[in-house]
């Protein structure tokens, strides 16, 4: 009888997602006062700040609003769909795992591996999208349009502009998933592939403030 | 601040799916049935910036990034936090 062990990626054959190289180590991790690590570059977040100021000024603006009409806006989101976007937050929290865990394959040069937690996380931002497709069909079918209440306005702005960013994501992610199918080294990519998973956690962050303030404040 | 291991990734992770259900049931109609409308709110609000403040912390690897940008996140979640919480509150 012989002891088997379950083969590392780097074991098996490529077309079985093996690795045809050494996985390489990642990176020593800079941890030293004077050597942290900005995730992306500067000026990326710069981009990422200003963005997540732009949507914290519609929801602030979204419950000054709310102040007004407590009553009306308690009854327009008592008809949102509920579980829909509760469903999407943790879809996107799922999303926003596997882009860390794919950062992680990628810097330690397991790039099958990290092409399919990229994919996976893909697959997230269109279940993501087309649970919001279904949830804008029924509130558009129930007559619940931009111009037909205050609530709405803010609604369709806010996950409007939000379903903009998943779809700007999901096209960096595409950009990703080729980015590791050709096997580009981390030192070549680092900036691009941290500045692509920081955008993706944005993504996911501001949903989690949406869905905070939208769906379940409001119906408070 | 340490740098986010995989263990903390997946602890972090299982954390904001929980806190997740926790803020779902809270906006639910049973609970608020109960009262405590404003209590639940809070809660809710404070909720979801704890969860975004793990968002940055760990997924965005905030924990290891200079202080500078720690600080600016950190700035960013406690006053939309403390506003929304006041406006919904007072």
């Amino acid at each position: 009888m012989t002891n088997r062990r379950p083969r590392t990626e780097s074991e098996l054959p490529e077309f079985l997602g093996g690795t045809t190289e050494e996985p390489a180590r990642p990176p020593a991790r800079p941890m030293t006062k004077s050597q942290r690590h900005i995730p992306g570059e500067a000026g990326l977040w710069l981009f990422l700040l200003g963005d997540m100021t732009i949507f914290a000024a519609i929801m602030l603006a979204f419950l000054w609003k709310r102040r007004a009409d407590v009553g009306g806006f308690k009854d327009a989101a008592h008809q949102l769909i509920q579980p829909i976007g509760g469903v999407n937050t943790l879809v996107l929290l799922l999303s926003s795992y596997l882009v860390v865990r794919a950062l992680q394959a990628h810097r330690a040069a397991r790039y099958v591996t990290a092409r399919r937690l990229v994919v996976g996380a893909m697959g997230c931002a269109v279940v993501f999208a087309g649970l919001k497709a279904i949830e804008y069909t029924a509130e558009i079918s129930a007559g619940h349009t931009p111009a037909s209440r205050q609530f709405f306005t803010f609604y369709f702005i806010l996950t409007g502009l939000h379903l903009l960013h998943v779809v700007v994501g999901t096209a960096l992610l595409a950009a990703w998933q080729l980015m590791c199918g050709r096997r580009r080294a981390w030192s070549a990519t680092q900036r691009v592939v941290e500045g692509i998973a920081c955008y993706w956690h944005m993504v996911d962050l501001l949903w989690v403030a949406i869905f905070a303030v939208v769906y379940l404040v409001s119906a408070e | 601040m340490s740098a986010t291991t995989p263990d903390r990734v997946s602890r972090v992770f299982v954390g904001l799916v929980l806190a997740t259900c926790v803020t779902w049931w809270l906006g639910s109609d049973s609970t608020l049935a109960s009262g405590g409308f404003e209590l639940a709110a809070t809660l809710s609000i404070l909720i979801a910036f704890v969860k975004i403040f793990y968002i940055g912390a760990d997924f965005m690897e905030l924990r290891a990034a200079p202080v500078i940008l720690r600080t600016v996140f950190l700035t960013w979640v406690g006053v939309f936090a403390a506003v929304a919480i006041a406006m919904v509150v007072v």
